[in-house]
């Protein structure tokens, strides 16, 4: 159900998972999230973890892809959580990090 | 993928976990030097953690846990295509969930410590809500999270359909028993605008705008037709002379596809089989031509192609400030 500006999902409704005075899951429309200035659009099947990677205490963008690549971008200093910078291969030694695929 | 950081090998180092589209959970451990070659994790017979159709990188092809010396592939077989690592039992390791491409979830216990695992050989089907667990429109990958601060670790789900599903956990720790899903976010339609993943919902759940709460970070796809202006009467005569070289080339590969499947046929391995195809010229001239023609082809009638994005949705529930990271 489309509400305006929000996503409204009568959880308790919805399939009994939720307690009966839980409140509706609620969720703000989506917002692209951008790396280095530009929708991440190039990836095959991407799939996101937020995580502090090099331990600076802040959470940096992983990705993994289809073919077994995975990328990484960091926080911009801006305050805007939905902005990474340029995003690059997580590397394994010389190489850019591959797991096997198909 | 659905990558997971953890300390798996409990060395102090976080290490990166998770499974691909070959069917396997890999490990790649971490170190001081950065990370490690990925390696497949094992059971305690020395398989690596599946399910059941996985792709066999020295037979270059698909084949079934436990396929027969001449038995067909069983493609029906569930797929492992994500792996996360969570004490099920609340022994002190880590177990695995095995995600399936077709929606279910499956558990490894760990019998074993995490510096020295030893994976039990057989998978349990996770089951929700009193049923088996089936995400709706095929399970991309789990992800673990306190969703409600009970205490519990709770699964959020993607799905194949661009939804997200939360079951919550209404067991104990050591003894994890999953409610019916609820929707988080609904299936993915088709829109003139891409403004929310439409399929292959990859989802992480963090409180990235830290007010207090858990968000949905979602990565997915959805296919685009490029536009392109008419043909011209040269192109479009172009176009019918590329289209009958690209089935004389299909018809060529058959023929190559044959002798390798005769080479096999008469001991060698399919691996063997294909390295001398592609040594042979004459195949490696085909495939030239081919992707010269495929080129011209895709420049004059451009085939759908997948567009990517990754999408934050800000959770705006009120009253939710129990809610618990990872």
């Amino acid at each position: 159900m489309i509400v305006p500006s929000l996503l409204v999902v009568p959880a308790a409704a919805l399939l009994g998972g939720d307690p009966a005075d839980a409140p509706p899951t609620r969720f703000a429309d989506p917002v692209p999230l951008t790396a280095g200035g530009a929708p991440l659009e190039g990836l095959v099947y991407p799939s996101p973890a937020l995580v502090d990677l090099d331990g600076d205490g802040r959470t940096e963008l992983v990705l993994g892809d289809l073919w077994g690549h995975v990328w990484s971008a960091s926080p911009l200093q801006s305050g805007d959580v939905t902005a990474f910078g340029e995003r690059a291969q997580v590397q394994c030694g010389p190489e850019p990090l591959k797991l096997n695929n198909w | 993928m659905g990558p997971q950081f953890v300390d798996f090998d409990a060395d102090g180092h976080v290490d990166l976990f998770t499974a691909t589209f070959e069917g396997c959970a890999f490990l790649v451990r971490g170190s001081a030097d950065g990370w490690k070659t990925p390696e497949h994790v094992r059971d305690a017979a020395g398989d690596p953690l599946r399910i059941g159709l996985y792709y066999d990188l020295d037979a270059n092809g698909y084949r079934h846990v436990g396929q027969a010396e001449g038995e067909d592939v069983d493609y029906e077989r569930p797929h492992c295509v994500s792996a996360v690592a969570f004490d099920w039992d609340d022994d002190g390791d880590h177990d695995v969930l095995l995600g399936s491409k077709e929606g279910g979830l499956y558990l490894r216990l760990n019998d074993g410590t995490n510096g020295a695992p030893r994976f039990v050989t057989s998978n349990v089907r996770v089951s929700a809500g009193g049923s088996l667990l089936e995400v709706e429109g095929g399970l991309t990958a789990p992800k673990l999270v306190d969703w409600d601060g009970d205490g519990l670790i709770d699964l959020v789900c993607g799905s194949f359909d661009g939804s997200v599903h939360l079951y919550r956990n209404r067991g104990a720790v050591g003894a994890p028993a999953f409610a019916a899903p609820v929707v988080l976010v609904p299936k993915g339609e088709s829109t003139d605008a891409f403004t929310r993943p439409e399929t292959g919902a990859y989802v992480d759940v963090v409180d990235l705008d830290r007010d207090g709460d858990l968000d949905l970070v979602v990565g997915g796809f959805r296919m685009e037709s490029p536009e392109r202006a008419p043909l011209t009467a040269e192109e479009q005569a172009e176009l019918v002379e590329l289209e009958a070289t690209m089935e004389a080339t299909r018809v060529e590969m058959e023929a190559f596809a044959k002798r390798a499947d005769e080479r096999v046929a008469a001991g060698a391995t399919p691996a063997e089989a294909w390295e001398a195809l592609s040594r042979d010229e004459g195949y490696r001239a085909l495939m030239e031509r081919s992707e010269a023609t495929y080129g011209r082809l895709e420049e004059l009638r451009p085939s759908p192609k997948r567009v990517s994005g990754v999408w934050l949705y800000r959770q705006e529930t009120v009253d939710v400030s129990s809610a618990a990271g990872r």
